[in-house]
């Protein structure tokens, strides 16, 4: 039977643990059977969260953990491999957080011996802990505090030996200050951005990690893997020809001409073009663009980086990506490319999610239209759509916990709780916030961020969105339909999470809904292909117990109240998902997946994904 | 003759990118007549570089024998994924 499988390559089998309490560090081997199972990454995070963060661990308590999960492909000599999971419980939903981050930790920390890194206990001193091959060692200052990112990964390689390369993980002063939705940056302009992770590890007093190692690793067939390789950028260069070009803000002007783009915190869905047209990709490429950045072995390049040279958000520089553009721009209403950029650099020095970072800021900025807050309230910082000084501004509030930004930083959930009356405002499900597409101009992203595992996402939520134009059977404001199409990307999704490669690039190595791709049997020597969808079914139905543990069950499967409402112009004028609606897609959803009608896996589900053991 | 309005936009590399241009086709033309016509434009709607919808809806989700009247409008967009 294949669970007595030894994989050939794609694994180092070892996991590093640090008890950051007693400063105890030891190594574990990881059983190839999970492996098999749950294939690596997010599959592997799963597991472990369910087997050491139980349901009445809190996200910023001692008992809380961290784990840092490659999957078999980050760092395979390929392209793209650069992905690796965070699993935690999160602050920002108070439940079960996976999230997933480029940049070149995931693979180093591969080099340095471990598929898995993972942090316990509070350690009594602020600390930044450096992994160098299989040892640890802990750089104790209380002068980390405070400090930026940009800031403090300069002060951190600084420290180090000089030589081989160096990757880092940091926390900002959003963190220290337990922002519900503060980020983990990784090396120099990639983050695990959403759910709060950043505050999970500064309540460890943890400012940093860094990584580097000179293991090779194993993989079964290093001229397949070339073969594959050369094969994978061809047909990337035809199918993400505008990546490179232009970034993922590219799809900022289609969205927008579609009328899904949220505008003034999701009031509407569409602005004029001759307006929209100060945030688009063109406009960005063609007044701030200077070089492109590329995440670890990755010939797409996808990175845009920007530079203000000019104006009153003069040397601002970041590299924008579609949501980040997105939400700082239109939600916030603003249409000056260079306010997004500064905007966007803000919450990458501050440590903060630029999804739920602007949302919150347009959340200030619709509760200043009502006249329901006033500058008394904010310390005379007056933050009104459209002005993106402000905007910067509150973001630094919210970093610091001043004026309004002390109960903002608390995050949805925490705001409801405190002032009720706001939650027609804050656009949100299960605590994270909504991402740059209103599910009334696609109406599988409602049910998309209503049955995500770790709250409103586009990515493991599923992203609908190019399904829905090109679906022969339904179109975006069908309800039918739109519970096969989510299942099914999620499913791939949690295997994609699994693997270790960027999902921009997936389609190159055929990592589909239907993959054939012998891409893991060259770098495992286990033909994975005819499983990875089972797999990352058995992943979903493992998180959902997960969820179902910490007392989620349909009744949390929700889209705010502002879906209900119609949109009021644009090419999607009138559109709105009722509660029937979306009654429509969950019953759908949830029949699909082999759950009951409360959204909890049947029996019979668990069976069939060997999940009994979350039975009890 | 009826006249449909195409817009390409997303940065696609076309000569038509950025512009808003009026299509010709003969009185009673129909949806499945769409693509030749994009492909003397330089549109390939079989392509991967390009997606096109027509009034908001992709174009394989309307009836491929709906005629086609004044005011339609077609859009040709990159293939939009998350990011």
């Amino acid at each position: 039977m294949e669970k007595d499988i030894k994989f050939q390559g794609g694994y180092t089998g070892k996991r590093l643990r640090i008890n950051l309490s007693l400063r105890e560090v030891s190594i574990e081997d990881v059983d190839p059977a999970e492996y098999y199972q749950y294939l690596g990454g997010r599959g592997m995070g799963a597991l472990w969260y369910w087997r050491e963060i139980g349901p009445q661990v809190k996200p910023l308590s001692a008992e809380n953990k961290i784990g840092f999960f490659a999957g078999p492909m980050t760092g395979a000599p390929l392209i793209s491999t650069t992905k690796f999971q965070c699993t935690t419980r999160g602050p920002e939903s108070g439940q079960y957080l996976c999230s997933n981050s480029s940049g070149y930790f995931g693979p180093f920390m591969r080099e340095a011996g471990f598929d898995a890194v993972i942090l316990e206990g509070v350690s009594e001193r602020w600390t930044a802990l450096v992994i160098e091959n299989q040892q640890v060692r802990f750089v104790d200052d209380d002068g980390w505090q405070g400090l930026k990112t940009g800031e403090t990964r300069k002060r951190l390689l600084g420290t180090l030996p000089e030589g081989k390369r160096w990757a880092t993980m940091v926390v900002g002063p959003a963190a220290e200050n337990g922002v519900a939705f503060s980020s983990i940056m990784v090396d120099d302009g990639r983050a695990f951005g959403r759910g709060g992770a950043g505050a999970v590890l500064a309540s460890k007093r943890i400012k940093a990690l860094a990584v580097r190692g000179d293991q090779k690793l194993p993989v079964f067939d290093l001229e397949k893997c070339r073969a594959i390789t050369k094969s994978a950028i061809e047909f990337l260069k035809v199918s993400r020809a505008k990546h490179r070009a232009l970034g993922t803000a590219q799809f900022i002007e289609p969205v927008n001409a579609l009328g899904a783009m949220p505008t003034r915190n999701f009031q509407t869905t569409w602005e004029e073009p001759e307006v929209a047209a100060g945030v688009i990709a063109q406009t960005m490429h063609d007044q701030y663009f200077t070089r492109n950045y590329a995440c670890y072995r990755c010939s797409i390049a996808c990175g845009q980086v920007t530079e203000v040279k000019e104006g009153q958000f003069a040397g601002a520089a970041a590299r924008p990506e579609y949501e980040s553009v997105g939400i700082l721009g239109p939600s916030c209403g603003v249409y000056d490319m260079a306010a997004v950029i500064a905007a966007n650099q803000a919450c990458d020095e501050l440590g903060m999610d630029t999804i739920t970072g602007g949302n919150m800021v347009g959340l200030v900025m619709e509760l200043f239209q009502r006249g329901l807050v006033t500058a008394a309230d904010n310390e005379g910082l007056v933050v009104n759509f459209g002005d993106g000084k402000a905007m910067v501004e509150m973001l630094h509030f919210i970093s610091e916990r001043r004026g309004l930004g002390k109960l903002i930083g608390e995050g949805a959930l925490g705001i409801i709780k405190e002032r009720p009356l706001w939650e027609p405002y804050i656009l949100h499900s299960r605590g994270l916030t909504f991402a740059a597409y209103d599910p009334r101009g696609f109406h599988g992203m409602g049910l998309s961020y209503a049955t995500s595992i770790r709250g409103a996402c586009h990515n493991v939520g599923g992203y609908t969105v190019y399904e829905e134009l090109l679906s022969g059977k339904v179109d975006r404001f069908a309800t039918e339909g739109k519970g096969a199409m989510v299942k099914s990307l999620q499913d791939v999704r949690a295997y994609i999470d699994s693997t270790g490669l960027c999902t921009v690039a997936r389609g190159g190595f055929g990592l589909t809904n239907t993959p054939t791709s012998e891409v893991l049997l060259a770098v495992t020597g286990y033909n994975f292909a005819p499983r990875l969808v089972e797999i990352g079914e058995r992943i979903i139905n493992l998180e959902r117990m997960i969820l179902k543990r910490e007392g989620v069950d349909r009744r949390q499967d929700t889209l705010p109240p502002r879906m209900r409402e119609p949109v009021p112009n644009g090419p999607t004028a009138g559109r709105l998902i009722s509660q029937e609606m979306l009654d429509a897609m969950l019953d759908d959803y949830y029949d699909l997946r082999g759950w009951d009608g409360h959204g909890l896996p049947k029996g019979e589900t668990l069976k069939k994904f060997e999940l009994e053991f979350t039975e009890a | 003759m009826t006249r449909v309005t195409l817009r390409v936009i997303g940065g696609l590399d076309l000569e038509l990118s950025g512009r808003t241009t009026m299509v010709e086709f003969p009185d009673g033309a129909a949806v499945r007549d769409i693509p030749a016509a994009l492909l003397a434009l330089g549109i390939d709607c079989t392509s991967r570089k390009y997606l096109v919808a027509l009034n908001g809806l992709g174009l394989n989700q309307h009836p491929q024998d709906q005629a086609l009247k004044d005011g339609d409008a077609l859009l040709a967009i990159p293939p939009l994924m998350g990011g």
